[in-house]
């Protein structure tokens, strides 16, 4: 339980870096628990694989669509790469609404290649073998963590829009956006290189 | 960065009328979206389940029962507000700390951000869950008191027990960090807040979801494999188990996000002064077992996600008949669920290390030895988990390494407990209920730890696995360690978070019930265990009959002394509340020196650390926190430093 404040003192104010710095911080704690997530689906990859269970890893017919894997991939670093751009416009103290709109959209249509896939661009549905469980198993619950990152970057293209609005000052607009630029970057990041992992374990590797 | 400083953390506003407080969001809000979530999504489940020809093993709709608690813990959430602050951000509005902390009473059924009441609410709802695991253990002994199934039918003992196990695991992983590790982290290392307020209450609801689910599993036909959930009979068992995967999964989520949490607020919220070698042992203890949670329970999630789509839409991830394999949910499970019992074993750790030395006054005896060991333990827990594998048809060649890695994690505990004794030495011992229960504790562990080395060795285990001693030794090493350590720690801070002593007697009387019927309880089935009386079964060799009879009774009683427990609570602190004053155990930690119950903005300034809070019965010992201006009690005279008053 907490007592209420005792009338007349007024607490000392809190410094304003100090949400900057645990957003960071929060974002690479959450960015490891990420990892842990995938990596649970790397073992069950290189698990099924070795132990091939009646020889039903990976059937002949069982193919990735290429073309869907090599677009998601693409947009996925794109958006990035964009929301890089975009933060290091804001470190130097410039604008960045156009490029956290492109980082958008490529998320965006990241998400949106991916169901049309699943809905229909597959040769092989969930139930053919270990490698097409794994396969769909990690790809929608690495959409799911897409879906984050989408948040994320549409939260900081909202915020830049109507700071720019609003702000009095342009460097106050910028200033309301840096303490979540860094952590989404770290995300995004962190992103990234999962789906780099998975392109190169789901596609590319036969 | 800026260094422009941002309006004070609290902001008390008047209270608003009852009328405008229930129009607002709240648990009751959350309940009926909660029960409008899962019927809506389970009828669509429903059809999209028909689309899906053949779809499962089992015989029931899964998609639309799993659908359905989507839509309840949607629903839930929305209910209670937690879906407004992302949305308003999604609309470019400024980022905000503050949520529902001005409110009296209705605060404790809402959204709040304030950490405090974040704790209680914990305390309740973990007490509450904590309840019915133990009146499920209390039914589970009724059965065993005949060798036979007698009013419970083989399939439903098997729920129970299931039942017992995954709500204990559950409650007991959020029951330190829950409850104690968000009332006192912050207070200990001088921070107003934890980093990431609206997560901490965020865990705190899905932890109650979660355990109403669990219970929903018995009017979904119940599920038969432990808390362990093992495939393939997790694939193919009734509803029941969806339950059971959505539950623990948001266990998991929350205990992430627990841990992600406390770790963030102690890296970056420690007052000034406060090194890494001046922290309390206690919140080194926090912070281990959660970076335990946070790099053990996503694995535990992605093994339950598997499981529920194998269950689904027709993955076969844990089938080998379909080029799966269970052995690798084992592994994955285990990956989680060791680590788990050193989630469980190190917050007892911290709590009795932070006791000691009140009750001993006298330094805590190698305090950098203590908390090396239990980054030690936490970093041998990865790597321990194929012990739990050695009679399921794992790599012979394998079996030495984990027995090797194993018998290893009890150097770094061996030394926690030597610390601990060392601190004893010479010591003049006041003998209150904390002390009490973490001297208990002591004794306890060192059974359930020296019994888990019969069960590290593989000669050994291939003989007890799957029987009783392997229940002996976890219930030793679980309720004799966490949950005696945990009563400690609540009996040591329960007057600083409310304000109000605990009755000593009645304490007393609590504590020796509980100890020698734990002890009455547990001890003999280790013997039960060594003449081959197997777990999860109602029925057993009529020899050992009068055994269990005993443990019976004995468990009985264990469980009306909890009931003491209760009373003292009610008693003391909603009806004689009778003052505890800021400092009743004349404790050096930051948190005793400060009005009990706390003010809502903690410190009115963030105080200057001097030293660690264990300088006991060293006389020219500086003060342990630097003020500023003295912290004052509501209304009353200022308190010093070393909870005296000015």
């Amino acid at each position: 339980m907490s007592a209420s404040a005792a009338p007349g003192i007024v607490p000392e104010p809190e410094d304003s870096r100090l949400a900057a710095a645990n957003l960071v911080v929060g974002a690479r704690l959450f960015a490891s628990a990420m990892a842990f997530v995938f990596m649970a689906f790397v073992f069950a990859y290189f698990y099924l694989k070795a132990v091939d269970s009646n020889g039903l890893w990976r059937p002949s017919h069982v193919t990735p669509p290429q073309g869907y894997g090599i677009a998601i991939l693409v947009c996925i670093l794109g958006a990035t790469a964009a929301f890089e751009l975009a933060r290091r416009g804001l470190a130097a103290g410039a604008g960045s609404v156009a490029m956290l709109a492109l980082a958008l959209g490529l998320s965006v249509a990241a998400v949106v290649l991916q169901l049309i896939a699943y809905l229909g661009g597959m040769s092989f549905g969930a139930d053919g073998g270990g490698y097409a469980s794994v396969f769909y198993g990690w790809t929608a619950m690495f959409l799911a963590f897409w879906l984050g990152a989408v948040y994320s970057v549409e939260t900081m293209l909202a915020t830049a829009m109507r700071s720019a609005r609003e702000a009095a000052a342009a460097d106050e607009a910028v200033e309301a956006l840096r303490p979540s630029a860094d952590a989404t970057m770290v995300y995004l990041y962190s992103c990234a290189g999962i789906a780099v992992v998975t392109w190169v374990l789901l596609y590319l590797i036969k | 960065m800026s260094t422009t400083e941002s309006p004070p953390p609290t902001a008390i506003t008047k209270a608003p009328r009852f009328r405008e407080q229930l129009i607002g969001f709240h648990l009751l809000w959350g309940v009926v979206l909660a029960a409008l979530g899962y019927f809506v999504c389970h009828w669509l489940g429903t059809k999209i389940g028909n689309h899906i020809k053949g779809q499962t093993a089992t015989d029931q709709d899964d998609i639309a029962v799993l659908l359905g608690f989507l839509g309840a813990t949607l629903g839930w959430l929305i209910g209670l507000g937690f879906f407004n602050y992302p949305l308003s951000r999604m609309m470019g509005r400024p980022a905000s700390l503050i949520e529902g902390e001005e409110y009296g009473v209705w605060r404790y059924f809402r959204l709040c951000t304030d950490h405090k009441v974040v704790a209680v609410q914990y305390f309740v709802a973990v007490l509450f869950f904590f309840g019915v695991g133990g009146l499920n253990a209390m039914l589970i002994r009724g059965e065993l008191t005949s060798d036979n199934a007698t009013f419970i039918q083989a399939g439903n003992y098997l729920t129970l027990v299931s039942l017992h196990g995954t709500m204990m695991l559950m409650m007991m992983s959020a029951g330190v960090l829950g409850p104690l590790g968000n009332y006192l982290v912050p207070l200990m290392i001088g921070a107003r807040r934890m980093a990431f307020p609206r997560v901490e209450s965020l865990t705190l609801w899905l932890t109650v979801l979660a355990g109403f689910m669990l219970i929903s599993a018995i009017f979904l036909g119940g599920f038969p494999t432990g808390w362990t959930g093992y495939a393939p009979l997790s694939v193919e068992a009734r509803a029941g188990m969806d339950a059971y995967l959505f539950s623990f999964a948001l266990i998991g989520i929350s205990l992430c996000l627990v841990g992600l949490n406390i770790i963030a607020t102690v890296m970056t919220m420690r007052a000034p002064g406060l090194y890494w070698n001046r922290i309390p042992v206690f919140v080194w203890g926090m912070v281990t077992t959660s970076v335990l949670a946070v790099l053990a329970a996503p694995v535990l999630f992605a093994a339950l996600y598997m499981a529920a789509l194998d269950r689904t839409v027709e993955t076969t991830f844990f089938l080998a008949s379909n080029g799966g394999s269970p052995f690798l949910w084992y592994n994955l499970f285990w990956f989680f669920g060791h680590p788990e019992v050193y989630i469980l074993a190190l917050p007892g750790f911290g709590i009795v290390l932070e006791i000691l030395p009140v009750f001993a006054r006298k330094p805590l005896w190698g305090y950098r030895v203590a908390v090396a060991g239990m980054f030690g333990v936490a970093l041998l827990s990865f790597m321990v988990w194929q012990h739990h594998l050695f009679v399921s048809g794992i790599n012979a060649n394998l079996r030495p390494f984990y027995m090797f890695t194993t018998e290893l994690i009890s150097i770094p505990t061996g030394i926690i407990f030597l610390i601990g004794m060392g601190t004893l030495w010479r010591a003049r011992i006041r003998f209150t209920v904390p002390m009490l229960f973490c001297l208990a504790f002591f004794f306890n562990f060192l059974i359930g730890g020296l019994s888990g080395v019969y069960l590290s060795d593989v000669p050994s285990n291939v003989t007890t696995h799957g029987s009783y001693f392997v229940m002996a030794h976890f219930h030793y090493t679980i309720m004799g360690g966490l949950v005696f350590a945990t009563i400690g720690g609540f009996y040591y801070w329960l007057p600083k978070i409310t304000g109000f002593k605990l009755n000593e007697t009645l304490g007393k009387i609590h504590f020796w019930m509980m100890f020698i019927f734990f002890n009455l309880t547990f001890f003999p089935l280790f013997a039960a265990g060594l003449l081959g009386m197997p777990r999860r079964v109602s029925s057993y060799n009529p020899s050992l009959h009068g055994l269990n009879v005993f443990v019976s009774i004995s468990a009985w009683c264990l469980g009306l002394s909890l009931l003491v427990f209760l009373a003292n609570i009610v008693w003391t602190q909603l009806l004689l509340r009778e003052p505890a004053g800021p400092n009743p155990w004349l404790s050096k930690s930051l948190e005793w020196q400060l009005p009990s119950p706390v003010p809502s903005y903690n410190f009115e300034r963030i105080p200057v650390i001097n030293s660690a809070p264990y300088s006991y019965g060293i006389p020219d010992a500086p003060p342990v926190a630097d003020f500023g201006t003295p912290a004052r009690l509501p209304g009353g005279p200022a308190i010093t430093p070393e909870g005296g008053v000015l």
